[in-house]
C-alpha cells in the first residue's frame, strides 16, 4: 500500500524532467524494466514450482521423505496367561531375544574398513572376539543350543546372508552383546513358560514361537492354547521411528518415535482347575493305572454345585515344551476325547427314573433270576445265582443286570430314551475342554429288540468320562444337571474379569428322587464282614467317617477279531459322590483294559477312596453327621 | 506489520505532495471548486489519522535507535530461548530414553522374578523339594470326631507313610539331616525356618517309621 503511493509521485517528476536526462534515464528505464521482468519472472516461476511441489506432488514427496527416514516397527502384543482357579500360573509368556548376524554383509563392510585402517584386524579376528564375548556372556549352552566359542565362530564365518546364532536368551544379555558389537542384531522373541510341566498339559496345550507367521508371534498348537488362540494372542501394535539413512539408528529427539496403534495385549484365561488337586489326582491316577496294568486311566473331579472341573487327569502326560516329541497317545485327553461303554455305572439312570416315576422304592423286594431274555439275547448276571429276593437297593449295590433290566422294562423304552438325553448323553457337554467327543447313543428309531437289553446296563452306548461324571453330578446336585466347564473367567490386561456365562441348568429329577438315589447308592460301598451277600460291589471306595455314594462299572470291550464282546478286556469305571449326605465333589474314574493284579484291575474303587481321602483333607470337608446305615441287599 | 506501514504511510503522502507542489508552476495551483471540495474532503479524511503522527512526527527521527536495539534484544532473547528450549528438549529426550531403558530393564527383572515365583510355586517343584527334605506322601489318615459329650470317636486306621522303594541308599542321607537341622535352628532362632521346621520334624520320623509310634499317632490324629 505504501509502495505505489510512494512510488507514483516519485516517478511522475521523472516523466516531466528535462529531456537531457532522458538518454541516461532511458538506459536506466530499460535496465529497470528488464530487471523487473526478470524478477517477476523468477517470482512467477518460483510460485508455480511452489504450487506444483506443495499442491500436486506434495503427497508423493512427503511419502518419499517418510520412506527415507521412517522405519515401521511392530509392537508385539503380550500373550495372555492361563491360570488355575487360585491364580497359579499354568502358562505365561516372557520376553526373550534371539541373536542373529549377517555374515556376508558384515564381512564386506569389514574388509573395506580393514583396507583403509589395517589396525582394526581382519574379519576373522573380529568374529573370534565376538564369539568369545558371546561365550563369556551366555555360557557354553543355552536351552540345549550351543553357544561356545567355536560354534559361534563357525556360524559367524559361514558364507551366508543371514544366520541365527541363538534364540530365547535373556534380553538383558542380548542387549549387552548387541551394545558391544553392533553388527550382531537382536530380535524380539517370546518364550512360553509352563511352570507345571506336564500337569494339566492335555487341557492347557502348548504354544511356541512361530517364525513362519506374519508377524511372527507365539501361537498355540494344542489344547486351549490352540482353541483360544485368538483370545490369548492379542493384536500387535505399530510404531514408526525416524532413523538415519542407511542404518537403523533412531534419531534422538521428540516426535521421532510415534505410536500408530497401541498393542492390544491378549486376554488371560482363568480355569476352573485347582493345580494342587490336579497334581494329587494326576499322581494317584498315574500310580493306579500302572499298578492295574491298564492301557490308559483317567479321572475327573467336578464341583457338585457349579459343575466346574477341579481336576482332570490322564495317566499319560506330555511336556508342553517338547510337545513335538510327544506321541498322539500322550497328547490325547482321554477323559474327553475317548468314549467308552460305561458298564454298570449307567444303571443310575434306571434307578433314578424308577424312583422318580414311582415304579420302585429302595426297600421294594424283587425276585431276581439269573438270566433274562431280550429278543434274541439272554442277559446274565455277573455271578451265577439261583433266583433270589433282592431289595431294590440291593439290585444296584450288587449290580444285578437282571434286576436292573426288570426295572427298566417297567420304565419303558421311550421314557428311558428321554432320560438318556436328559442326563446329557450322546451330546457334547460344551465344557470348553478342547477335543471333546460326543459319545454315541443309538437313536430311538434305530433300536432293535435287544438294544433295550443293553443300554440300562451300560453297554451298546458310549460316553466320555466327563459325561459319565456329569450324570453323577446331576444326582449329587439334587437332580439339576449343570454342564461341566473348564474356563472360569477371561481376564484382560487391566485385571478386569469377565466370568464365563453360567451354563444352562437342566432339571432331570426331583430333589427327593436325587436324595433317595444317593442314599440307595451308598450301599455300593457297604461292607458287611463275613456276609458277602450284604456287601456291595465297591466297599474299597468307602472312606471311614464319610458317607460315600457311588457305582462300580465293568463293561466288556469289543473284540475286534470276532466283532463280539470280549471276555478278557474290560473298561473298569467308577463314579462316586463325596460326601453323599452333603455332596461337594463328584469323581469319575475310568481304566481301559487293566490286566494287572486283581486287587487293582477288577475295580477302580480303591482309587476313588484315595482321591476322596485327598479331597477331604485339601478342602477340609467336615465328617458326615451320621454314618451310612447298613441295609439289607439280598434277602 | 500493516499497522506501522499505515502510520508511516499517512504522513508520507504529504511529503511528496509538497515536493510536487513546489515543482509545479504556481499558476496551475489555482483549483476548481470541485477540486477544492475534494481537497477539503481529503483533509477531513486524513485529519483524524494525522493527529497521531502529528504528535509523534518530531520524535520519530531521533529515538529510532532504542527501538532497533529493543527489536534486536527481543530477537536475540527469542533465539536464545528457542535454542535453550530445543537443547532442553533434546536433553530430555535422552533422559527419556534412559528412563525407558531403565523401565525395560526393570520390567525384564519383574518378568524374571515372576517366572521364578511361578516355577517354585508349582506343585511339581514343591514335591521335589519336599522329597529332598525326606518327606513322603502321607497314607490314609485317621479322622477324629468330637461327640457332643466330649468323647472322641476315631474313624479309620492311620496308615504309615512309607518311604518309596528307591531310596534305601538315600535313607541314610535324610536321617543325618534332621539332627543337623534342629541345631542351626535352635541357635539362629529365625522366624522362617522355625515356622517351617517343626512340621518337617514331626513329619519325618513318622514317614520313616524309625522312631517310636507316639509321634506318628499324634501326627495322624492331628490330621
Amino acid at each position: 500500500m505504501a509502495g505505489p503511493s510512494r512510488g507514483r509521485p516519485a516517478r511522475r517528476p521523472l516523466s516531466v524532467r528535462a529531456p537531457a536526462k532522458r538518454r541516461r534515464g532511458g538506459n536506466a528505464r530499460v535496465r529497470m524494466a528488464v530487471g523487473r521482468l526478470l524478477l517477476v519472472g523468477a517470482l512467477v516461476m518460483a510460485g508455480l514450482k511452489l504450487v506444483q511441489v506443495q499442491g500436486f506432488q506434495a503427497e508423493a514427496l512427503s511419502a518419499q521423505a517418510e520412506k527415507q527416514r521412517a522405519t515401521f516397527i511392530d509392537i508385539p502384543a503380550a500373550r495372555g496367561s492361563i491360570t488355575d482357579r487360585n491364580g497359579n500360573q499354568l502358562a505365561f509368556s516372557i520376553e526373550a531375544s534371539a541373536l542373529y548376524a549377517v555374515p556376508q554383509m558384515t564381512r564386506e563392510k569389514w574388509d573395506k574398513a580393514y583396507q583403509a585402517k589395517p589396525e582394526i584386524g581382519t574379519y576373522e579376528e573380529w568374529a573370534g572376539k565376538v564369539a568369545k564375548f558371546i561365550q563369556d556372556t551366555l555360557g557354553t549352552e543355552v536351552d540345549g543350543q550351543k553357544t561356545d566359542e567355536r560354534t559361534v565362530y563357525a556360524m559367524l564365518t559361514k558364507d551366508t546372508t543371514y544366520i541365527e546364532l541363538v534364540e530365547n536368551i535373556d534380553p538383558g544379555k542380548a542387549a549387552a552383546i548387541t551394545g558391544k558389537y553392533d553388527d550382531i542384531g537382536s530380535e524380539y522373541r517370546a518364550v512360553r513358560v509352563y511352570p507345571n510341566g506336564g500337569l494339566a498339559s492335555h487341557i492347557v496345550g502348548a504354544a511356541n514361537w512361530r517364525k513362519d507367521q506374519d508377524p511372527p508371534a507365539t501361537h498355540g498348537l494344542l489344547g486351549l492354547e490352540n482353541a483360544k488362540d485368538n483370545l490369548l494372542a492379542g493384536r500387535n501394535g505399530r510404531r514408526v521411528v525416524d532413523t538415519m539413512q542407511g542404518n537403523n539408528v533412531v534419531i534422538p529427539g521428540p516426535n521421532r518415535s510415534r505410536e500408530l496403534a497401541a498393542a492390544t495385549p491378549g486376554r488371560s484365561l482363568e480355569l476352573t482347575l485347582d493345580v494342587d488337586t490336579q497334581y494329587a489326582v494326576q499322581r494317584m491316577v498315574t500310580d493306579y493305572t500302572a499298578k492295574s496294568g491298564a492301557k490308559t486311566g483317567s479321572a475327573v473331579v467336578l464341583d457338585v454345585r457349579t459343575g466346574e472341573i477341579l481336576a482332570m487327569a490322564n495317566d499319560k502326560t506330555f511336556d508342553p515344551l517338547t510337545f513335538g516329541k510327544a506321541t498322539e497317545e500322550q497328547t490325547r485327553n482321554t477323559a474327553v476325547s475317548s468314549s467308552f461303554e460305561p458298564g454298570s455305572v449307567n444303571k443310575i439312570i434306571t434307578a433314578a427314573t424308577a424312583v422318580e416315576d414311582g415304579i420302585a422304592k429302595p426297600d421294594d423286594v424283587l425276585s431276581v433270576p439269573y438270566t433274562i431274555k431280550f429278543a434274541d439275547r439272554t442277559i446274565r448276571d455277573a455271578v451265577e445265582h439261583p433266583t433270589q429276593d433282592m431289595t431294590f437297593t440291593g439290585v444296584f449295590a450288587k449290580s444285578s443286570n437282571v434286576g436292573t433290566l426288570m426295572t427298566a422294562q417297567k420304565i419303558g423304552e421311550d421314557r428311558y430314551a428321554d432320560m438318556l438325553r436328559n442326563f446329557g448323553l450322546g451330546k457334547r457337554t460344551q465344557s470348553g475342554v478342547p477335543g471333546e467327543e460326543a459319545g454315541s447313543v443309538p437313536p430311538r428309531n434305530q433300536w432293535s429288540g435287544s438294544t433295550f437289553g443293553n443300554l440300562p446296563i451300560g453297554q451298546g452306548l458310549s460316553m466320555t468320562l466327563l459325561q459319565m461324571t456329569g450324570m453323577y453330578q446331576t444326582i449329587a446336585n439334587d437332580g439339576v444337571r449343570v454342564p461341566p466347564r473348564i474356563i472360569r473367567a477371561e481376564v484382560d490386561a487391566n485385571g478386569a474379569r469377565k466370568e464365563t456365562p453360567k451354563p444352562e441348568q437342566i432339571r432331570v429329577v426331583s430333589p427327593q428322587t436325587a436324595k433317595t438315589v444317593r442314599d440307595m447308592f451308598r450301599a455300593v460301598v457297604q461292607k458287611s464282614p463275613g456276609d458277602p451277600d450284604q456287601t456291595g460291589t465297591g466297599p474299597s471306595a468307602a472312606l471311614p467317617g464319610y458317607q460315600i455314594s457311588g457305582k462300580t462299572g465293568t463293561a466288556q470291550q469289543i473284540d475286534k477279531n470276532c466283532g463280539c464282546y470280549s471276555q478278557s478286556e474290560y473298561w473298569i469305571t467308577f463314579a462316586g459322590i463325596f460326601p453323599a449326605d452333603n455332596p461337594r465333589f463328584v469323581v469319575g474314574l475310568m481304566l481301559d483294559a487293566p490286566t494287572g493284579s486283581p486287587q487293582y484291575s477288577h475295580s477302580a474303587a480303591p482309587l476313588f477312596h484315595d482321591i476322596a481321602s485327598y479331597l477331604s483333607q485339601r478342602y477340609q470337608v467336615p465328617l458326615s453327621a451320621e454314618q451310612s446305615p447298613v441295609v439289607p441287599l439280598v434277602l | 506489520m500493516t499497522a506501522p506501514a499505515r502510520s508511516n504511510g499517512v504522513p508520507s503522502p504529504a511529503k511528496p505532495r509538497e515536493r510536487a507542489l513546489k515543482s509545479v508552476p504556481a499558476k496551475s495551483r489555482s483549483r476548481s471548486a470541485a477540486a477544492d471540495r475534494a481537497y477539503a474532503r481529503r483533509a477531513q479524511r486524513t485529519k483524524p489519522s494525522t493527529r497521531g503522527p502529528a504528535v509523534t512526527r518530531r520524535p520519530v527521527v531521533t529515538p529510532r535507535a532504542p527501538f532497533v536495539v529493543m527489536v534486536m534484544v527481543v530477537l536475540a532473547v527469542g533465539i536464545a530461548a528457542i535454542m535453550w528450549l530445543s537443547t532442553q528438549a533434546t536433553a530430555d529426550s535422552y533422559r527419556l530414553q534412559d528412563a525407558q531403558a531403565e523401565q525395560t530393564r526393570l520390567a525384564r527383572q519383574v518378568e524374571q522374578l515372576r517366572q521364578e515365583v511361578a516355577l517354585s510355586e508349582s506343585p511339581l517343584k514343591l514335591a521335589e523339594a519336599a522329597a529332598k527334605l525326606g518327606l513322603v506322601p502321607a497314607g490314609d489318615p485317621a479322622r477324629l470326631k468330637q461327640l457332643p459329650d466330649g468323647s472322641v470317636e476315631v474313624y479309620g486306621k492311620p496308615s504309615e507313610a512309607k518311604a518309596p522303594e528307591p531310596p534305601p541308599s538315600e535313607t541314610p542321607t535324610p536321617s543325618p539331616n534332621p539332627p543337623a537341622q534342629p541345631d542351626p535352628n535352635a541357635q539362629n532362632g529365625q522366624a522362617d525356618p522355625n515356622a517351617q521346621q517343626p512340621p518337617a520334624r514331626d513329619g519325618q520320623p513318622d514317614p520313616n517309621a524309625q522312631q517310636p509310634g507316639q509321634n506318628g499317632q499324634q501326627a495322624a490324629g492331628g490330621q
